[in-house]
């Protein structure tokens, strides 16, 4: 299954919404989309899994290195999901300090903006 | 048993994570949790299997078999990219070490073994089986 991205802005917070499956094909394609708006001057970013039903170590590892990539640029990665497969993952590879989940949108954005705004 | 060959590619990961999942379905043996587990074991055996044959060269499908036990789905990928030792990966840092973020690939090895209940790597004249087992009742 293939993963489609669509990105929306929300109270000072891009908010990039996946369908589909993130692996080793598709997670490359969702880095660049991420990127773009990161270096585009927004690198605040949320980003919605909760349509991703697979998620693999290259997924994970991409999730990794966009986190960085926002922290680097002055903003913050917030992912939403409540699913169990990406929880597990997170939790089998020690990802689950670095990685924290909110249930949805709304309580990503509420945990606080970065720039303290 | 049921076998299945696919070209090295990763485009292919999509399908064998599906007829992994319909035969495990079929079996009615596994939760639909655990079946996950194994889709997500077996896509990253295979993941690592096309990389590692990208590395040599190899263009030889890749062979997977699962075999649908009483207790349980065992399922074996079979590479021919001469051959894996995964005492000489290096382990990823704990979840509270400050150098866990330097670390975005090397996750698939402590995935699988998280996954599946037994996990055991055998060299080949031409490569390395992966045979990945996951049972009706979790071990953990």
């Amino acid at each position: 299954m293939d993963l489609a991205v669509r990105v929306d802005e929300r109270d000072g917070w891009a908010v990039a919404t996946a369908h589909g499956d993130l692996d080793l094909t598709t997670a490359p394609r969702l880095r660049e989309q991420v990127i773009d708006v990161v270096v585009g001057g927004q690198p605040c970013v949320v980003l919605d899994l909760q349509g991703v039903d697979f998620v693999d170590s290259t997924g994970l590892g991409v999730l990794v290195g966009l986190l960085k990539r926002t922290r680097t640029h002055g903003g913050d990665l917030r992912l939403v999901s409540s699913r169990t497969g990406l929880r597990k993952a997170i939790e089998l590879t020690s990802l689950d300090l670095a990685l924290p989940r909110y249930d949805n949108v709304d309580a990503a954005i509420g945990a606080g903006h970065p720039t303290g705004g | 048993m049921i076998h299945l060959e696919i070209p090295p590619r990763s485009d292919h990961l999509a399908l064998v994570r599906r007829v992994v999942a319909a035969a495990a379905g079929i079996h009615a043996v596994l939760t639909d949790r655990r079946i996950d587990d194994l889709s997500l074991a077996v896509s990253e055996a295979c993941a690592n299997a096309i990389d590692a044959q990208r590395s040599t060269g190899s263009t030889e499908p890749l062979g997977i078999v699962i075999e649908l036990e009483p207790g349980g789905v065992v399922v074996t990928v079979s590479d021919h990219a001469g051959g894996f030792s995964p005492d000489e990966v290096d382990p990823i840092p704990a979840a509270d070490d400050p150098g866990r973020l330097v670390h975005e690939r090397g996750l698939g090895l402590p995935l699988m073994r998280g996954l599946a209940d037994a996990i055991a790597f055998t060299g080949t004249p031409d490569g390395t089986d992966v045979r990945i087992e996951v049972e009706a009742a979790a071990r953990h």
